[in-house]
């Protein structure tokens, strides 16, 4: 027998999941506009963790000059044949253009033409300077007051009775430590599935994906667990990789994307 | 991607029609995304314009920031579960938000949660339900020693992620049947799965970072099968290409609803939807 898992409970306001785009900005969101506690449990580092780690390079949901929050709902609608949520989609959109601007603020570079005016990609998009997104987001969410990060902490359970959340449990992957969190709420924001279908690449080269290798559907499995209603998962995401050929030592190599 | 299928592939993207500033700015753009293939391009002495990228799909992922799965949330972001939030890739029924959609759900949930909090904050837990708390958190914490300590594991970590790939891959309309299935390879799918979830409730790990491996393959099984659950009850092809339902290759007026899933007694029970019209949405019968 091992060593006993030793544990350590935590109680705060809220708990957010995943400390990517969505968990840290909605952290940001609760410092900004309360008084309540908020920890954040990620299983890496939220410095450079989930889909921004390596960067982007253009905001692909934008309201452009001359277009409106609804134009973006119709596209999209049409794009999935119907099957979305218009409430959803219009109540992002509405935000879209003003959290681009607080990440300005925070020191994201929008590319700007020579009137000042962002460069746009098509209809819907502008360019970035995005390499450095994430490690803005971070440094935003450690100076913010009443946040506390646990990096390094992979949740797996959601603490559920009666249908309401209390909180969650995971472990320290670095000690030999369990995390016991209840909170009054919780926000899953532990990002997609990557790794369910045989990747492009073969062997060493296997983790060279499109999607991050390490958001593996953690939120989706554990909500599934506790009885939280799904939808779409038949809708799944594909993409159009550069495919490289080397000559050695992988028979071939490719690397990401042009997302749709 | 339907070119390759009909077997005109392989397919390139032409940029040898490119100027040699443009490739400058595809070099920088993939700096910002994906480092790595700007140095391939680099090590290798041809620049984009000197020689047609070749482009291939990936393997299938499943991305509430791109398409519409996740979880089933109302307009604030609240799930069928009280008090939970879901947002950004993880949450469903808003495809296409991307990085903005992302913060602009986290804001969204984050403005629910603190009127939610500071109207009923001192609600305090009765004896109940602190006792069922803690009988769960003592169920998982023996999960977590049990596969620390398990000494008897038939198959690795690695093995069981291998195989539940390849199942995918083969009999859940993965790249090798070019992302195309039937009701027979679905059921076969499922099967299968389900004998790789009795496997993996014998893995082991002997330390921490291997504990996270084995959750990284609970996970995705759980997953695995609600997509493939899924995947059998849209009797119907409604995105074409990337989603062809061998048996049912046309779009179906009944199916222009939402299927969403719910698990009860262990077992998915699926639900049809339908479409909301309304500004507002709110879970009525959960
Ligand atoms: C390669 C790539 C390029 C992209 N390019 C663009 C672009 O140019 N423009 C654009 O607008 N959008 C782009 N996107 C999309 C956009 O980046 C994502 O939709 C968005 O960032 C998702 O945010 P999220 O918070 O849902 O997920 P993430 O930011 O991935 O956050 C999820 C977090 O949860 C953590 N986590 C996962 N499981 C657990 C667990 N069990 N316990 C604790 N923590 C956990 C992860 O480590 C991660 O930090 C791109 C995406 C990818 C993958
Ligand atoms: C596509 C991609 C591109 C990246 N590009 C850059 C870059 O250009 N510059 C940069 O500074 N960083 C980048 N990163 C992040 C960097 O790779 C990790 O942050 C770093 O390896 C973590 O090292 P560690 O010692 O903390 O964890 P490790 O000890 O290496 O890992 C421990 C375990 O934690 C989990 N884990 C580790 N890293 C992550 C992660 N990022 N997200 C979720 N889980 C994780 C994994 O399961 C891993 O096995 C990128 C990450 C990805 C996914």
């Amino acid at each position: 027998m091992r060593d006993k898992l030793q544990v350590k409970r935590i109680d705060t306001d809220v708990l957010i999941i995943g400390g990517g785009t969505a968990g840290c900005y909605a952290a940001l969101t609760i410092s900004r506009n309360s008084n309540l506690s908020v920890w954040i449990a990620e299983k890496a580092n939220i410095r450079r963790s989930g889909c921004l780690a390596a960067g982007v390079n253009a905001i692909n949901a934008y309201i452009t000059k001359g277009r409106v929050p609804q134009d973006y709902v119709d596209y999209a609608t049409k794009d999935a044949a119907g099957i979305v949520r218009r409430d959803l989609l219009l109540t992002a959109a509405e935000r879209f253009n003003e959290v681009t601007a607080d990440m300005e603020r925070l020191g994201l570079v929008i590319l700007k033409d020579e009137n000042g005016d962002d460069v746009t990609r098509g209809n819907r998009n502008i360019k970035i300077n995005g390499e450095n997104f994430k490690p803005i987001l971070a440094r935003a969410v450690t100076e913010a007051e009443r946040i506390s990060v646990l990096n390094h902490v992979n949740i797996t359970d959601l603490l559920v009775v009666d249908n309401r959340v209390y909180g969650a449990v995971g472990f320290s992957i670095r000690e030999e430590t369990v995390y016991e969190i209840h909170a009054g709420a919780v926000l899953v924001a532990t990002g997609g599935a990557a790794g369910l279908y045989k990747p492009n690449n073969p062997g060493f080269s296997r983790h060279k994906m499109w999607y991050p290798p390490f958001n593996t559907g953690a939120g989706y499995a554990m909500g599934i667990q506790a009885g939280a209603e799904m939808t779409t998962f038949e809708m799944r995401s594909l993409h159009c990789a550069v495919r490289i050929r080397l000559h050695r030592p992988e028979p071939s190599r490719r690397e990401s994307v042009q997302s749709r | 991607m339907k070119e390759n299928q009909l077997g005109n592939g392989p397919c390139y993207l032409r940029t040898t029609s490119m100027t040699a500033e443009q490739d400058e700015d595809l070099l920088k753009a993939y700096l910002n995304m994906a480092p790595s293939q700007t140095l391939k391009w680099l090590e290798s002495g041809k620049m984009p314009s000197e020689q047609d990228v070749e482009i291939q799909g990936t393997e299938p992922y499943i991305v509430g920031g791109h398409t519409a799965s996740g979880y089933w949330v109302n307009t604030n972001r609240e799930t069928t579960i009280r008090r939970l939030y879901a947002a950004g890739d993880v949450a469903g029924g808003c495809p296409q938000k991307y990085v903005t959609g992302a913060l602009a759900e986290g804001e969204i949930a984050a403005l629910d949660i603190i009127r939610t909090l500071e109207s009923e904050r001192s609600d305090s837990t009765v004896e109940e339900t602190e006792s069922l708390l803690d009988e769960q958190t003592a169920q998982i914490l023996h999960t977590y020693e049990n596969i620390r300590n398990e000494d008897h594991a038939a198959f690795s970590i690695e093995e069981l992620e291998e195989a539940m790939q390849k199942v995918m891959d083969e009999y859940a309309g993965g790249i090798a049947c070019n992302y195309q299935f039937n009701e027979r390879q679905l059921k076969l799918a499922d099967e299968k799965i389900d004998q790789l979830i009795r496997l993996s409730e014998q893995i082991a790990a002997s330390d921490m970072h291997e504990l996270l491996f084995a959750y990284e393959l609970k996970e995705r099984l759980v997953v695995c099968k609600s997509v493939i659950a899924h995947l059998r009850s849209r009797k119907e092809t409604r995105w074409h290409s990337f989603n062809e339902n061998l048996d049912y290759p046309d779009t179906d007026d009944t199916y222009f609803k939402y299927l969403n899933s719910k698990r009860i007694d262990g077992e998915l029970q699926m639900i049809l939807r339908d479409i909301v019209e309304e500004a507002s949405y709110e879970h009525t019968d959960q």
